[in-house]
């Protein structure tokens, strides 16, 4: 009798956690100090051991080489947590509601909306998040039609998204007051009211092509977060022409507290207000 | 402790300025490229700051012509350091905003001895 | 409630119609960047999107531009691009360089001129794009360099390459290439710091 093929665990030497490092920091701009080597290298040889590689190098070359680019993905998921849920990097919202808003406004004429992208909205979380928050914190609220649009690539998603139904755990950092203003309970979940569910617009789209998207166009914010991190250099370069095209001149875009534009575009300032570093087309662009 | 923004895309390059640097006596924190170091100096603040010139997403002239229409970094000194000899790679240079221009490589006792100068605080 | 529900499909702007290589010298940046859009397709569209890249003043214009000879990948959008390293204007050279970087097998045949110009920094650059080409012969072409090139600066450019491409079997000619320039410590540094983490 043979015991189970039981493959050693991998080995992570200085050199090649050196060398990961500072790959991965070049391209996703996140920085490993020293004291995350743990992390690191048990992430590492998780993923070596799931595609049967032994040796680091041979694994180094696929995430550096492999077409699809898809392991690289599965490493970038990894080694970042990835969770959705409501509230999620609340600081933005208040830099949208605090500073981002009302630098918009100033620009606006009257009757002209303010148009919101969430992209990818995924199961809703964030799109349904920046309408509670409108609705409860900017004071100018009645004053604009706001239109939020909320894709993703992603139809079952988008389904769930439409669904608005969500369990504890996703709405646990909701302010309760708001929790009931704006759910319901439904056979222990929380539903987001008609009223809400059915002033977004959802939508399927690709991101990554400048064709499919052409109808997206005249935002005054994007936020698109946790996305491009997991794209290769063209994919984002792409994908960051996109939302510059779908932005009015002076528009902003949020991106994952983990990302940087200094990895995905040349085409954005950097915009530092009180709350948080957001990114703009400059308002001298032609639309 | 002088803070010290090295703005280079070259992992080597940045290294070997962070170990002279500071072996010192100088903290070094790194830039891969313009943009990330326009990002890292409006977070926090620096005494110099060492940028090449060509880099990927945002070059050294634009980052220092950004840079000086910034509060955080308008009077922070800035030395660019480019493998360009050229008289009006220098000049660029100078118009963009740099207080000093050196071309590579840098011989590791002239880069302690501009980071003193230039620093204006001890390191 | 002032959130109001506006369909994204509602109104398209009608796409351009005619030719896109007329589009691309239309009077709006937007108009022209969807012609770029649309050749992207087109390996015959190189000369016509390179030579208005030349012309073009709008960034983000030039940044479709580049995007459509990039995936567009053939030899000849190469070749192009390679043409823009010389490029006075320091943004268009680095956005041609993360182009080229991203074509991988296409940059192969021009590399080798690119690598014998007389210009050391367009032979720098054309070092840098090895660094994230997904190609096995990247590093053949950064073991050239360190061997052959006389540039001090050149050399270093390589040796940054191969700190994240090489192999341990490159390690002597690493360090043979900064023997090459002994009055240069940074060589010596970069020599050093490269063979001890590709070790």
């Amino acid at each position: 009798m043979t015991a189970p093929f039981n493959p050693p665990t991998p080995v992570i030497a200085d050199s090649d956690f050196v060398r990961f490092r500072d790959f991965f920091y070049r391209k996703t701009g996140i920085m490993f100090a020293d004291n995350k080597r743990y992390f690191v290298d048990k992430r590492l040889q998780e993923r070596m051991q799931a595609t049967g590689q032994i040796q680091f190098r041979d694994y180094f070359n696929t995430i550096r080489f492999q077409a699809s680019g898809e392991e690289f993905q599965t490493l970038v998921n990894l080694m970042t947590v990835n969770e959705t849920y409501f509230y999620r990097e609340e600081y933005q919202f208040r830099c949208l509601v605090q500073s981002i808003l009302p630098e918009v406004t100033r620009r606006k004429r009257p009757g002209e909306p303010v148009r919101i992208w969430s992209v990818p909205c995924s199961t809703g979380e964030e799109p349904y998040s920046i309408a509670f928050q409108l609705l409860d914190t900017w004071a100018e609220v009645d004053r604009y039609d706001i239109e939020i649009v909320a894709t993703d690539i992603d139809t079952t998603v988008l389904e769930q998204a439409k669904r608005g139904l969500y369990g504890d755990r996703a709405v646990q950092h909701v302010p309760k007051a708001t929790l009931e203003r704006y759910t319901r309970r439904v056979r222990g979940a929380y539903e987001v009211i008609p009223d809400i569910r059915e002033s977004i617009a959802f939508a399927r789209v690709n991101l990554s092509d400048p064709l499919s998207t052409r109808q997206f166009r005249d935002f005054d914010v994007v936020f698109c977060r946790n996305l491009l991190i997991y794209f290769d250099d063209a994919s984002r370069r792409d994908a960051a022409q996109t939302i510059y095209e779908a932005l009015r001149p002076g528009g902003f875009v949020c991106l994952g507290h983990s990302e940087s534009m200094s990895r995905i575009s040349s085409l954005f300032d950097l915009r530092k207000f009180a709350e948080a570093i957001v990114y703009q087309k400059p308002l001298s662009a032609e639309a | 402790m002088a803070r010290i923004l090295v703005v280079d895309d070259a992992t080597t390059v940045r290294m070997y300025y962070r170990d002279v640097l500071e072996e010192a006596g100088f903290a070094v924190e790194e830039a891969v490229n313009g943009f990330e170091g326009l990002e890292k100096a409006v977070a926090e603040s620096f005494d110099l700051i060492l940028v090449d010139v060509n880099m990927p997403k945002m070059d050294g002239y634009t980052f220092l012509r950004q840079g000086r229409t910034m509060p955080e970094l308008q009077a922070v000194p800035a030395v660019m350091i480019s493998t360009e000899s050229a008289a009006q790679d220098r000049e660029r240079a100078y118009a963009a905003g740099a207080n000093l221009y050196l071309v590579k490589p840098v011989r590791p006792e002239v880069l302690t001895e501009v980071a003193t100068v230039m620093a204006g605080v001890a390191p | 409630m002032a959130l109001v529900r506006k369909h994204p499909a509602a109104p398209a702007p009608a796409p351009a119609a005619g030719d896109p290589r007329a589009a691309l010298e239309g009077a709006t940046a937007a108009e022209r960047r969807e012609a770029a859009h649309l050749l992207a397709g087109d390996p015959g569209a190189v000369d016509p999107l390179a030579d208005r890249l030349d012309r073009e003043a709008d960034k983000s214009v030039r940044e479709a531009i580049l995007l459509a000879l990039g995936r567009i990948g053939t030899e000849a959008a190469a070749e192009r691009l390679f043409d823009l390293l010389g490029s006075e204007d320091v943004w268009l050279r680095n956005a041609a360089i993360e182009t080229l970087s991203e074509m991988d097998a296409a940059v192969i045949g021009a590399l080798d001129r690119a690598l014998s110009d007389p210009d050391s920094d367009r032979r720098i650059f054309a070092v840098n794009i090895l660094v994230s080409l997904r190609h096995p012969t990247a590093a053949d072409y950064a073991r050239r360099a360190l061997a052959e090139d006389d540039h001090v600066n050149v050399v270093a450019a390589a040796i940054d390459v191969l700190a994240e491409i090489g192999t341990p079997d490159m390690i002597p000619e690493i360090e043979a290439a900064a023997a090459r320039f002994p009055d240069a410590p940074f060589l010596t540094y970069a020599a050093r710091a490269a063979s001890r983490r590709i070790a």
